[in-house]
């Protein structure tokens, strides 16, 4: 009988032996993902949706999921709560991209950019005092510039974040 | 008004639906996310075991800047119902079980919580079963420290189990 096309057949010395192995046929995920977010309460969440399931896709550990996640959810929440306050609501962007190291490492480059002007936030206010602690705690790197202008030209208000190296792809 | 993808080679591209020009920048149900409704249940309930009894408020799901004042406002609810019951009747336990999400601002209202009991002198105990998202970011924050915390409902009350 010729062999059949279930994966069930291709186990063992006895798989046929031309097939390509099955579970080598996984498609590819992206390397970048890019949000444009309203910049209002909900964008937290759905950065953090997308965020799981592109990361999801990429096979990265599960608990550097949750850090990269807790990350961005802060950086994407200051800029829903303070860029644009008072004024009409505009976007919050965010862009994630895995980056291979040299040493075939992988990290993820995360960047949550607004185009607004954030109120000075006193350090005290309390979400601020936990907010970036926690960002830094659980990344690499967090990187805010803010970028001023002076007089009434646009600001706008970039976070980069870096994770920790995760080992090389099949080192697992 | 559905989300775009787009693929541009490697790069996938997605687009939140627009501002509606009425300006309330309100995301809209077709957007890429977990509907809003249900990005947190909570809920408060009166329990008794072995003769303690307790308002639990139940948490499931995610506390971040769009849930926060619902679990204040439980909270609140809370500490009103046992501040009304016999000073040895009940206490307040918040769940946090099922929470799969805890950010800054949720913190912030668990420490907020956990003051405003002080202040009546009702211990409020919390409820997390050492799951990474929860636990992480209270242990990361030093928080682990100020909040009462327990591994379950029945630890809270001091029950045997």
């Amino acid at each position: 009988m010729p062999p059949t096309d279930t994966p069930e057949d291709l186990s063992g010395p006895s798989a046929y032996p031309c097939r390509p192995p099955v579970h080598g046929r996984r498609p590819r995920a992206p390397t970048q993902v890019s949000l444009q977010l309203p910049a209002d309460t909900i964008a937290p969440s759905m950065a953090r949706h997308q965020l799981r399931r592109w990361l999801a896709a990429a096979q990265w550990p599960a608990e550097d999921v949750d850090d990269i996640v807790m990350a961005a959810s802060e950086a994407v929440s200051n800029s829903a709560e303070h860029a644009y306050a008072g004024r009409p609501a505009g976007f919050v962007d965010l862009q994630a991209t895995i980056e291979t190291l040299s040493d075939g490492r992988r990290r993820i480059i995360c960047v949550i950019t607004d185009y607004g002007r954030w109120r000075p936030v006193p350090v005290e206010h309390e979400n601020r005092r936990r907010g970036l602690p926690l960002m830094r705690a659980v990344m690499e790197t967090v990187t805010i510039d803010p970028r001023s202008d002076g007089g009434d030209q646009a600001r706008y208000t970039r976070v980069v974040l870096t994770s920790r190296p995760i080992p090389p792809a099949g080192d697992r | 008004m559905s989300a775009v993808t787009r693929e541009l080679g490697d790069q996938h591209r997605y687009l939140a639906p627009m501002q509606e020009s009425d300006g309330t920048g309100a995301a809209h149900g077709s957007s890429p996310g977990p509907p809003r409704e249900q990005l947190a249940q909570i809920s408060t309930s009166e329990v008794r075991r072995d003769g303690r009894e307790a308002v639990v408020v139940t948490v499931a799901g995610e506390i971040d800047i769009h849930t926060v004042d619902r679990l204040r406002g439980a909270v609140a609810e809370g500490l009103a119902r046992v501040v009304d019951e016999p000073a040895d009747g009940l206490a307040l336990v918040i769940d946090l079980t099922d929470v799969t999400f805890l950010g800054s601002q949720g913190l912030t209202a668990l420490v907020e919580a956990t003051k405003a009991a002080q202040r009546r002198k009702e211990p409020l105990r919390i409820v997390v079963d050492h799951t990474r998202p929860v636990i992480r970011p209270i242990e990361l924050t030093g928080l682990h420290d100020l909040l009462a915390l327990y591994r379950t409902v029945e630890e809270a009350l001091g029950v045997e189990i």
